[in-house]
């Protein structure tokens, strides 16, 4: 047989005759004494009756539910009790263990004695054998389980087309009762008792025997007939056990036997043994029935793959306690609307009266039971109004009764009752509430799938409900049945859902907090979905709820405060959970993070996550990119611009046009990265085309910037005026590129008034302020100075009070202090110091109350006491009121203790009294300080100029030092043509006595640069 | 500059406006307030008088009727108020460069803006981030032992509010920012309508260049950022907060790539990654068209219906 694979066939017989001989098997038949066969027979009565139809053996068992035919084969009947009582056993106590063993007979039963087994009938099975049998199932193979039937209540019709019914026992509707054998269980009745046939067979081994020991005829006998090998076998083998054979021979080979006894006596010990073992192990396995229990039901959800055939995968169909029913006939009643008659159908077809439920509970439990399935089947069919019907017959209430009741029983059975057997009562009983809590979901599912969404989120937290009221302390890791974790996965997952869909904002905020701040024993993926969610409900809905309850809050533990805060750690929860490798990477979640983190300028907390992204997940270049702009909108320019020179090396992507853009933006902050800035703003507008046309503007206002800022160090006076004309030039064709853009306007503003270009600068201030609708603190002061410079002091004085009209108090400082200095240029003493006075209180009062965080326009640029006392003191010293500037001095010195400008201020004091050398020291102190500190540069200047010619060339480098620094600081040409007039040089003097003048003239009385 | 001395409205006065081809507005006015917020075409009405060249003046009833309506304290009615936000503030925006008064405009603005400070008692919102060395309530570490937790200052999400008597125009941004904050803490209950119209003025305020004429449209403002973090906080909701709306993504989507193209106009570093995630938030959200989108909370469905 064997499919005629002959080199199968083959393989096998040689095994065949190895395994008889090793376990002596033809030693059982003639030494074996069934010892305890009496014993066997009481536990589980069963026995051999009879011959079928077609002269096989038949063994059954009292309450008759399993038959077994074996008509080909000589295995005895002791043998053969033996493995049934196993195969029985093993079977209602199906464990691990016992499924083993049950493998093993059925390795023997297909592997050695092929064929052997010829019918086996299942009748009359209990539920427990009903819910094995899927499983037993799957450790068959085809042909086998093909062999095996399983029969309904009509099973007489099939037996009795078997088994004669003379021979068929009258409990399993045949004539037989074996009265004068104490019943036909214990009749043994067969042909194997008839001494006759009994004699015959043994004869019959025995000639067999001789010619497979004879190795050269096996050898010939496999080599002779190779393809029939398993045939001619078969055939004698048929001949021989027939018992309606009427062929008799005498046995040549019992002269054997003696000696071959003796061998096979020794060989069966091991066997024995062997068989003690396993009766062992179902002695454990029958006390550990619990878990195995629960490892069936999960086998039972992972492995659906039935016998082909049997099942057809594109038919419906019910699968319960082994059985499988198409479900046809149920779709057919849920068709005509009748629930109920469905419902009778589905019980009967899969006999859903099982001895647990029987024990547990009352009938309701079969209802539910055939209502949830019902409702699933229509919920599988997509009808999810029928679904809802047949649902609404489900009390949830009843199975949380029930589950709590059956963990209340749990609890006393380590101490007293014994474990197995509330374990699996609990078991059974979690299976029944997972039924009705399934239900109960897919109820919420099918309102869903309706639109009736409050429903559906009601029906979904009543799952949950029910789940809490369960496990009250949360739910186990183990000890959950599996389907059931399925189901609160899904319930927690949906109810947000749910309630965002309903458009029921705070219950969804609830619904998501309580999914994940109590225990549902949810897997990570499910976890990290609903953090996501969460975290862009948090993020997007725009509803705010308040921080979670005091309930949740863990001591020490971070709580955020509001949804921002909240999105913000889920998201970066996940973004751990990603590195951890705990999850699968995810790149929404880190443009979540970026938007969030963005939006409360928390970018350097989002450098350090893109720091830590693991490599590979996000290109490097859009890594150093995005860490480029998260560094520097925290200011940190250095670092951004070094992870932009990264990204915008040749081999990288040297063209971009953003990373070009932000390089040249942090270059034009910095005098020394100026020239470095115009290289980037010149790329940038290289390829400011295509999508990118619209970016040439920015590259060249950048430029602008840039070249404006690099002619600040230019040299040479021809380098510098080339520097700034070209910045002018880039920033007035941006201007023509983004008429509408003020800051431009600013920018030439800015640019035309250090040239000293009063009217064109003017007239851009003007403009900037209307364009901005004088929005903009720096607008008004860019006005006021360039009024300033142009030396119209009470105009520049009206705008100012204008733009103090504008502003709110703590925005006021620079606008105040550029007052009192106006109010100095035009000698108005008195009302400078009331400005000052006023500025002191005000600035005293802000540093009190720490001011209003980021209120401020002008936040760079604020105004701080130190300033204030120091202006004072300069007013004071104008107006030789030493005392009162000393102290003014000395407030200064109290909040910056080394300052160039205290000093110089100091060293103006004793000059204007004439104490020279104090003056001096004073002056070159700063200078200390200070190296560049210009002021200082030119008094010293100044004062040596006076200390006759011979100091003139010190004070001269002096101030043509000064003037390197700030070329148009009027004082320093005014002294170098002082100098050169003392030296004798009158030409040089007058001309930079013109510069002087021109400067003073077009002096502001800040510099401009001071505004940004 | 520009100055407002608004008293008191009388609020009895219905303003006599004729909406086109429609009731008169006072009888639109005393519809249910349901009606108010929802009823487009009212709304679209409401909305174009907003946009009259000549709107926001003192006088302007239509100013005056929302003045009012926000001061009766009751949320539906101020719902309604911000539902015309959008119009308003988007009109006020553009129009404060041009000089002219819109004091009505201001009025409302004011009101918003005194009451979300009373609300917020003049605090600011401040932003800590967690430390996730550190348990928090959604996760936990083994270093919990650790005594104190010095975390990084809090950065300022929202900044403190001044009361203000009249709007300086230094402080304009300021009191826009705080109403749109409003508006976006009452996103979810406002009409999609309101918010579409929100993003059309996203566009303009970020310079958008128009296609169809083009030509510049005019309306281009400075975007602060006390101004542009609420934007970018509803034009973020319009385009992933929950309640999908088809119609809405369309009109939020183009003005999220106009504020990201403005954002690279300014060079903008924390706009540049706010609006360009957005973008690529909103292309894979729309490139899914919800279809291949796996519902994780559906159960395995088999042919075979096991117990």
């Amino acid at each position: 047989m064997r499919d005629f694979d002959l080199m199968k066939a083959k393989d096998m017989f040689m095994k065949y005759i190895k395994w008889r001989e090793e376990f002596g098997v033809d030693a059982i038949s003639k030494e074996f004494k069934y010892e305890e066969y009496e014993e066997v027979k009481k536990c589980y009565p069963h026995g051999f009756h009879g011959v079928d139809r077609y002269g096989g053996q038949f063994i059954s068992n009292e309450s008759g539910w399993l038959i077994l035919i074996v008509p080909r084969y000589p295995v005895l009947p002791q043998c053969f009790n033996k493995t049934a009582n196993f195969l029985v056993q093993g079977m209602s106590q199906f464990s691990k263990p016992a499924r083993y063993i049950f493998m093993e007979i059925q390795k023997i039963d297909s592997s050695y004695y092929p064929e052997t087994l010829h019918q086996l009938y299942i009748i009359n099975a209990g539920s427990g054998f009903k819910v094995l049998w899927k499983a037993i199932r799957a450790f068959l193979d085809a042909r086998t389980l093909a062999k095996i039937r399983v029969l309904g209540t009509d099973y007489k019709t099939s037996l009795t087309e078997a088994i004669d019914p003379s021979n068929l026992p009258s409990f399993l509707g045949g004539d037989c009762t074996c009265s004068e054998s104490g019943g036909c269980l214990f009749s043994d009745k067969g042909p194997w008792n008839d001494p006759e046939i009994t004699e015959m067979l043994q004869g019959m081994l025995y000639t067999e025997e001789e010619q497979k020991d004879g190795p050269t005829n096996a050898s010939n006998e496999n080599s002779a007939f190779p393809g029939d090998t398993d045939n001619v076998r078969y055939n004698d083998v048929h001949n021989i056990t027939s018992p309606t054979d009427e062929i008799v021979r005498d046995s040549p080979g019992r002269k054997y036997v003696d000696k071959a006894l003796l061998q096979k006596i020794q060989a069966f010990e091991p066997v024995l043994e062997d068989a003690e073992e396993k009766i062992r192990m179902l002695e454990n396995a029958l006390k550990d029935t619990k878990l195995d229990r629960l490892g069936l039901e999960m086998s039972e959800g992972e492995s659906p793959d039935l016998p082909e055939g049997e099942n057809d995968p594109s038919a419906r169909q019910f699968v319960a306690n082994g059985i499988s029913m198409s479900t046809n006939e149920v779709e057919a009643k849920l068709d005509e609307g009748n629930i109920q008659e469905a419902e009778s159908a589905l019980r009967d077809g899969l006999s859903l009266n099982f001895e647990v439920s029987v024990k547990n509970d009352t009938l309701s439990n079969y209802f539910q039971e055939a209502r949830a399935l019902l409702g699933k089947l229509e919920y599988q069919r997509g009808n999810v109004e029928g679904a809802l019907r047949v649902f609404d017959g489900i009390d949830l209430q009843a199975a949380i009764q029930r589950m709590q009741h059956s963990l209340g029983d749990k609890q006393p059975s380590k101490k007293g009752r014994s474990r197995s057997e509330s374990g699996s009562a609990s078991v059974v009983s979690q299976h029944a509430t997972n039924l009705v809590l399934e239900a109960i979901y897919l109820k919420a599912k099918s309102l869903q799938k309706l639109g009736k969404l409050t429903e559906a989120a009601q029906e979904c937290r009543s799952v949950l409900d029910a789940v809490e009221k369960i496990f009250s302390d949360g739910i186990p890791d183990v000890l959950v049945e599996n389907k059931l974790q399925e189901t609160v996965s899904h319930a927690v997952e949906l109810l947000p859902e749910l309630w965002k869909q309903a458009r029921c904002y705070p219950e969804a905020m609830s619904a998501y907090r309580r999914a994940l701040l109590s225990q549902w024993n949810l897997d990570n993926d499910c976890c990290a979905r609903i953090q996501k969610a969460f975290a862009i409900f948090l993020l997007y809905s725009g509803v705010e709820v308040g921080p979670p309850s005091l309930a949740v809050q863990i001591d020490g533990s971070y709580v955020p405060k509001n949804n921002l805060e909240e999105a913000i750690l889920l998201l970066m929860i996940l973004m751990r959970k990603f590195y951890l490798g705990k999850t699968k990477w995810d790149p929404t979640v880190l443009e979540h993070l970026t938007y969030a983190l963005s939006l409360c300028s928390q970018t350097s907390v989002l450098a350090k996550q893109l720091e830590e992204v693991m490599p590979g997940e996000i290109p490097r270049i859009d890594r150093w990119k995005a860490m480029a702009l998260s560094l520097s909108g925290t200011g940190q320019n250095n670092s951004a611009l070094d992870l932009l020179k990264k990204s915008l090396h040749k081999h990288e992507e040297p063209n971009d046009i953003t990373s070009l853009l932000l390089a040249a933006k942090i270059c034009s902050e910095n005098v020394f990265l100026a020239a470095e800035g115009v290289k980037y703003a010149r790329n940038a507008i290289d390829n400011a085309h295509g999508p990118n046309e619209h970016l040439k503007g920015v590259g060249l206002r950048m430029l602008g910037l840039c070249l404006g800022k690099q002619a600040k160090i230019s040299s040479s006076d021809f380098e510098r005026s080339r520097l700034l004309s070209e910045a002018l030039k880039s920033l007035d064709s941006a201007l023509a590129l983004e008429p509408e853009n003020s800051d431009l306007m600013y920018e030439l503003g800015i640019q035309y008034a250090e040239h000293r270009n009063l009217d064109a600068a003017l007239r851009y201030a003007k403009q900037y302020l209307d364009a901005t609708g004088g929005s903009m603190i720096r607008g008004w002061r860019l006005l006021a100075l360039v009024l300033s410079a142009q030396q119209r002091f009470s105009e520049a004085e009206v705008v100012t009070d204008a733009a103090l009209d504008e502003t709110s108090k703590w925005d006021q400082g620079p606008l105040l202090r550029m007052k009192a200095k106006l109010k100095i240029s035009q000698s108005l003493h008195k009302d400078a110091i009331e400005t000052y006075r006023y500025l002191l209180a005000l600035v005293q009062a802000q540093r009190k109350s720490h001011g209003p965080l980021g209120t401020t326009q002008v936040e760079d640029d604020n105004i701080n006491e130190y300033e204030v006392w120091h202006g004072l003191a300069q007013l004071y010293s104008i107006l030789s009121h030493w005392k009162d500037a000393e102290i003014c001095l000395e407030k200064a010195r109290t909040l910056k203790e080394y300052s160039a400008e205290i000093l110089h201020t100091e060293g103006v004091m004793h000059q204007k009294q004439g104490h020279i050398n104090e003056a001096l020291s004073a002056y070159t102190n700063a200078l200390l300080l200070e190296p560049k500190y210009v002021p200082s540069k030119i008094l010293i200047g100044s004062v040596l100029s006076k200390m006759g010619s011979k100091m003139l060339p010190v004070a001269r480098t002096l101030l043509s030092d000064a003037l390197r620094i700030e070329p148009t600081n009027y004082m320093a040409w005014y002294h170098l043509g002082m100098v050169h007039k003392d030296d004798g040089r009158i030409a040089d003097a007058v001309d930079c006595f013109q510069a002087a003048s021109m400067l003073k003239e077009s002096e502001p009385i800040e510099s401009f640069s001071i505004i940004r | 500059m520009v100055r407002f001395l608004h008293q008191s409205h009388p609020s009895h006065r219905i303003p006599l406006l004729h909406l086109p081809g429609s009731l008169p507005l006072p009888l639109l006015l005393r519809a249910p307030r349901l009606r108010l917020l929802h009823d487009s075409h009212v709304a679209s009405g409401i909305s174009s008088l907003l946009r009259r060249p000549d709107s926001g003046a003192v006088s302007d009833t239509l100013c005056a009727w929302l003045y009012d309506t926000f001061h009766t304290c009751e949320p539906d009615l101020h719902l309604v108020v911000l539902r015309f936000l959008p119009a308003l503030a988007g009109v006020y925006l553009t129009r404060a460069a041009l000089n002219k008064p819109l004091a009505g405009f201001e009025s409302v603005l004011l009101a918003i803006y005194a009451h979300e400070t009373a609300s917020r008692g003049g605090q600011a919102v401040t932003v800590s981030i967690p430390d996730l060395a550190h348990s928090s309530i959604y996760h936990e570490t083994k270093h919990t032992a650790k005594k104190r937790v010095h975390r990084a200052p809090p950065g300022s999400y929202l900044p403190s509010l001044e009361p203000f008597g009249t709007v300086r125009s230094t402080r304009r941004a300021r009191i826009v920012g705080v109403a749109l904050e409003l508006y976006y803490s009452k996103i979810s209950e406002i009409p999609v309508g309101s918010k579409i119209e929100f993003c059309e003025f996203c566009e303009i305020w970020s310079g958008r260049e128009s296609e169809i004429e083009g030509e510049r449209q005019k309306g281009r403002i400075n975007l602060p950022w006390e101004v542009l973090q609420p934007v970018l906080r509803i034009v973020g909701h319009c385009l992933m907060g929950p309640g999908k709306s088809e119609e809405l993504f369309k009109a939020a989507f183009p003005a999220c790539k106009c504020l990201h193209a403005r954002a690279l106009k300014d060079i903008n570093p924390k706009a540049i990654l706010a609006t360009g995630s957005l973008l690529k938030l909103a292309e894979m959200a729309g490139g899914d068209n919800s279809s291949d989108v796996v519902d994780y909370t559906e159960i395995s469905m088999s042919n075979v219906i096991t117990m």
